[in-house]
């Protein structure tokens, strides 16, 4: 018996988190170290982050697997594994050179390898009660990253206001979680079905709990109803952890949604779909209206993730067939463009002080052409317009909507698409028609290292949009488990 | 199906009286807020002084450390029960769980959390 | 006694939390729903797994109370520096940031 225990614990299939665990531990205890090296504690943080991309060749058609089926690798899951790689390593790089005290510095990194552990032990998860585990790691160590800078009033409540709701919505998971378990038995991914059709007469008890563990998961991608605490929290955090908390607990609960999409659709569900068809509609259409009056960068940003969110969710719909493949590929678009977008916002925050205002883009395109060209190429990408990478995405999420039947979900997102041209543009408009009036100039124009990375983020979209039909063909998962 | 049908109409009622309940107070209650109900009761005599001392913010630095760690020790209680089936395997488990607790312990002590001056 | 009383008190437990977190304005009164809202769902899995004669449930219920136990405290610690900043602890007063 010992050995068979021994045998299905695998220490491997959870390398990466013990990794990232053992470093963050390390960055904890950093303290002892002279008090000038903090400023380049991002160095470290983000070489154990490529590190990690080492790990990807043991993984890759490997399916490692362990502690008795709960965690499994495949070649999916190893998608959102790089993802999510790439949001940390973007929000770090936001980060450089703002944390000056090496405590403060020690504890950032740390919650954010924690966070990243989290995030990718949801990834792998096979059982929900894994995914629950993993949910509230990430949740917490976000909590506390949330109001850890500039400690002002603003942050404290937007730091209140998103551990309550969250804490909320992890309670509403475990009800759905506790009602799967009595309705089917089991908690793990592949045994839902077979469990349930055993026992038809708890389907409808089944279906509840689906409904609240999907409830769960749309508090962390802030779909509509469930969105009330995204342009809060984004615009009371530091920018650079704003960015973070934009794109890569998105991309975690998506992976989640994703393996239960694949179960159920599998075999047609009708209450699952009229579920996410809300969310997606409401997201994309609240979403929308909301970002046109808005004044400050960030709550638009943050209104437009979660219209974004409202046009990812048009792939879970179509998930057996296309939908795998055009999900993937918009995540990985919303990586960039979504993050890339924030950086701006870091960088103008840094500039200014302050929270910005889209007023406060004038006359960039005069003092900075490099940032303003990337800042314009995000817009563009998140409006979805040739030859970026966010039409693409766009292009084929619809695009599999409507082969699959999903026509009217996919009119309201090309209504919501067209609407959310003009909050787009007022953007560029600003940076390139608008005057700066006098005062304050933008800094000196040299080599910066922000700006750079801006700019790659930008090129990476570019490059998206011109092999976009080679590289969904490439993503295209291989198996269904 | 019965049953399960029985269950969800339960449940529909058990939501409707906890919301209904609620809600029926406020629109028909009234609730006036007079300064004599936010003040402490004492016998019927208006307070001597205002009781509200703040307590030192080391009490709770204090507890929080402690129900942490006096929750976490719940899982030693479950190894315990099945000490024997689990065998030299479970004792490996719990010293490596006991280990990665003795982290933070070690970081509050590091920060000095666990000084009283 | 059947597992519909169970399920139903469990109901209750957790409606009575939900509605108490939309209702309340203390941060006290609202971490106590969520904890409320937890043990609802604890209840659940415990009938559940007597009704399923397995025993999962009952190790669902300690790993989800060691959870809520690190949720809970890192509440509290915000509660502890939010009374200091803002004076009280009363969630409508917060409203710095615009809606």
């Amino acid at each position: 018996m010992n050995e068979m225990q021994l045998i299905d614990i695998n220490i491997v299939s959870v390398g990466p988190e013990i990794i990232l665990l053992a470093a963050g531990i390390l960055f904890l205890f950093f303290k002892l170290f002279p008090a000038k090296l903090s400023r380049y504690l991002s160095v470290p943080a983000m070489i154990i982050l490529f590190c990690l991309f080492i790990f990807l060749p043991f993984f890759r058609d490997n399916n490692v697997a362990g502690f008795a089926g709960a965690i499994k690798w495949d070649n999916t899951s190893l998608l959102f594994y790089i993802l999510l790689l790439f949001a940390a390593l973007l929000a770090i790089m936001f980060s450089h050179g703002k944390l000056k005290d090496n405590e403060r510095a020690g504890e950032f990194y740390f919650l954010l390898y924690v966070a990243q552990a989290g995030m990718i032990l949801m990834v792998t998860a096979r059982d929900l009660l894994i995914v629950f585990l993993s949910m509230e790691i990430l949740s917490v160590s976000l909590y506390v990253l949330v109001g850890m800078f500039r400690a002002g009033k603003a942050q404290m409540e937007a730091m209140v206001k998103y551990f309550l709701l969250g804490s909320f919505s992890s309670a509403v998971f475990l009800m759905g979680l506790a009602l799967i378990y009595g309705a089917s038995g089991a908690t793990h991914f592949d045994s839902l079905y077979p469990a349930t059709i055993s026992s038809l007469h708890m389907l409808a008890l089944f279906y509840i709990g689906v409904v609240m563990v999907l409830a769960g998961l749309g508090f962390k991608i802030a779909a509509v109803p469930f969105h009330m605490w995204a342009p809060d929290a984004y615009e009371g955090a530091d920018e650079s952890v704003a960015a973070f908390l934009a794109a890569a607990p998105k991309i975690a609960a998506f992976a989640v949604i994703y393996r239960l999409g694949m179960i159920m659709n599998l075999y047609t569900v009708e209450t699952l779909t009229a579920v996410i068809v809300v969310m997606s509609a409401g997201s994309m259409v609240l979403g929308n209206l909301a970002a046109l009056k808005q004044t400050m960068l960030i709550r638009m940003l943050a209104y437009s993730g979660i219209a974004q969110v409202g046009y990812m969710l048009i792939g879970i719909l179509v998930l057996p067939q296309s939908g795998a493949a055009a999900l993937l590929f918009y995540l990985f678009v919303y990586v960039f463009m979504n993050m890339g977008a924030f950086g701006i916002a870091v960088f103008l925050s840094r500039e200014k002080g302050g929270n910005v205002a889209i007023d406060d883009l004038a006359g960039l395109a005069k003092g900075r052409p490099l940032v303003a060209f990337a800042m314009a190429v995000f817009m563009i990408s998140l409006a979805g317009i040739p030859p970026t990478g966010g039409f693409f995405a766009k292009f084929y999420i619809f695009k599999s909507g409507i082969e699959a039947g999903y026509l009217g979900v996919v009119i309201i997102a090309v209504i919501a698409t067209v609407v959310s041209l003009y909050y787009y543009f007022r953007v560029i408009m600003a940076m390139y028609m608008q005057e700066k009036e006098e005062g304050a100039r933008w800094g000196s124009a040299g080599f910066d290292f922000l700006p750079a990375v801006l700019f790659l983020c930008a090129f990476a979209l570019l490059a998206c949009g011109l092999i976009a039909p080679h590289l969904l063909s490439s993503l295209m998962p291989g198996e269904a488990h | 199906m019965t049953t399960t049908l029985a269950l969800i109409i339960f449940a529909v009622l058990v939501f409707c009286v906890a919301i209904g309940v609620p809600l029926l107070s406020y629109f028909i209650g009234r609730k006036p807020m007079t300064p004599e109900k936010s003040v402490p009761y004492e016998c019927g005599m208006d307070p001597i002084e205002q009781e509200q001392g703040l307590v030192s913010v080391k009490f709770y630095k204090i507890a929080l450390i402690f129900v942490i760690f006096d929750v976490e020790t719940i899982f030693i209680y479950l190894w315990a029960v099945s000490a024997e089936q689990t065998g030299v395997f479970g004792l490996i488990e719990i010293i490596v769980f006991i280990a990665i607790l003795f982290i933070p312990l070690l970081y509050a002590w590091h920060k000095g959390d666990l000084q009283w001056e | 006694m059947g597992i519909y009383h169970f399920l139903g008190l469990a109901f209750i437990l957790f409606a009575i939390g939900a509605v108490g977190f939309f209702v309340r304005n203390n941060i006290i009164v609202l971490l106590l729903s969520v904890e409320l809202m937890l043990n609802a769902v604890n209840l659940v899995f415990v009938s559940f797994s007597r009704y399923l004669h397995g025993l999962e449930g009952q190790i669902f219920v300690f790993l989800i109370m060691a959870v809520a136990a690190a949720e809970v405290a890192v509440g509290l610690a915000i509660v502890v520096s939010i009374f200091r900043m803002f004076k009280t602890l009363d969630i409508s007063k917060m409203n710095l940031l615009k809606r």
